[in-house]
């Protein structure tokens, strides 16, 4: 099995059209497959395709409960706590929900063995059918939570063995829900354009990916005549193009109504499947 | 009694922060005197710095708060410590403190 993460730094630059459209070319070769959508805040990967849902599976953090009656104030989960997620004082206990990581700190640290858990869900899990050979997955994080690591986390463990090709969607930026992405990824496409912006946060991601050690290639979206500055710029960065989408009024129109270009337009699936080929050589190291 | 002042420089002629937490300063004044002291944010970009700075406004047994409102984390916190907020955001240190007092007394 091979798991590529799609990656951008900047929000906006085609992590979702080069993730959908890649696997339904991989897929249509007859490979089995499957695309998980990791943007758990705003998952839309699934908007692309018919699909069949098998399982939803909740996603639970674990919160921490104190039994005041055995509480001895004493305060070490309280100095322990490195989001401030838990107070103390002699009426009662303020357990800070969106701050708690569920690390479980506190309730180890307990002297008293005052402290419970108790699972709060946060999110789900969503596993589709979209054909023979391809299949969706998405993380689904409920609204109001903070944090989306523990849903990537439990999309990332609930990935079978079953598939031959697997691609993730990643979120925006470079904090700790893209690094939760990455982690145990082989590849990563970074997805960028040619803006300021997308070569500033194009930088910051592969700083991330150098440091993780995870090979990657960056498809340069929105290309025109004017971008040669900018491929420059990516190529100073250690970043090797390995496809250029062109600015394309008709992918804009395709994407606004749900459509694949890969499939809308022949031109686009030869690009799809040109990267495709030369991802596997980049992965297989040929 | 020990009052925290979320405050834009070190000293009373400054201006209160338009933000609780990650305000730079935290001066700590008695209001019997006038005494201060004032230290300098030490979490600016930590997560959870309204918690923290409530925190550390018990620590320091403080009657008050002179700040910006608070976010709902540090609020839930600070009213169960019977901690009075007091809204000064933007304006001066002094003229606050004044209000204030003049309004307890």
């Amino acid at each position: 099995m091979l798991k590529t993460a799609i990656i951008s730094g900047k929000g906006g630059t085609g992590k979702t059209l080069v993730s959908t459209n890649l696997a339904n070319i991989i897929s249509k070769k007859g490979i089995k497959t499957l695309l998980c959508d990791a943007d758990a805040e705003e998952p839309d990967s699934g908007i692309f395709f018919g699909l069949k849902k098998i399982c939803g599976e909740n996603v639970l953090k674990k919160i921490p409960e104190v039994d005041l009656k055995k509480c001895s104030l004493c305060s070490l989960c309280v100095d322990s706590c490195n989001f401030s997620a838990i107070h103390i004082s002699k009426s009662k206990s303020i357990i800070l929900d969106s701050l708690c990581h569920g690390c479980g700190l506190c309730k180890m640290i307990c002297p008293e063995r005052a402290i419970t858990e108790r699972d709060k869900e946060i999110g789900v899990v969503n596993t589709y059918h979209v054909n023979q050979n391809l299949s969706f997955m998405e993380g689904r994080l409920n609204i109001g939570e903070p944090s989306a690591v523990p849903v990537i986390r439990q999309l990332k463990h609930s990935i079978t063995d079953e598939y031959e090709y697997v691609l993730v969607d990643s979120p925006p930026g470079c904090s700790c829900s893209v690094v939760e992405t990455l982690r145990e990824c082989d590849y990563a496409l970074v997805i960028t354009e040619p803006t300021p912006f997308g070569m500033h946060d194009l930088k910051m991601a592969l700083t991330v990916l150098k440091d993780m050690e995870i090979p990657y290639s960056v498809v340069l979206n929105r290309w025109d005549k004017e971008s040669q500055p900018y491929e420059e710029e990516i190529i100073k960065a250690g970043g090797k193009i390995i496809m250029k989408i062109p600015y394309d009024r008709r992918i804009a129109g395709s994407y606004s109504h749900g459509k694949l270009i890969s499939e809308e337009y022949e031109e686009y699936g030869n690009m799809f499947n040109t990267l495709f080929i030369k991802l596997k050589c980049e992965v297989e190291g040929i | 009694m020990k009052i925290l002042i979320s405050a834009e420089s070190d000293t009373l002629d400054g201006k209160v922060s338009d933000r609780f937490a990650r305000a730079p300063y935290f001066i700590v004044v008695e209001s019997d005197n006038m005494e201060f002291e004032s230290v300098q944010n030490p979490f600016t970009l930590d997560h959870g710095m309204g918690p923290k700075i409530a925190k550390l406004a018990i620590e320091k047994s403080v009657k008050a708060i002179i700040s910006a409102v608070p976010g709902p984390n540090a609020q839930k916190i600070l009213i169960d410590s019977g901690i009075e907020l007091y809204n000064g955001a933007g304006r001066n240190i002094k003229e606050v403190l004044k209000e204030y007092i003049g309004r307890n007394a």
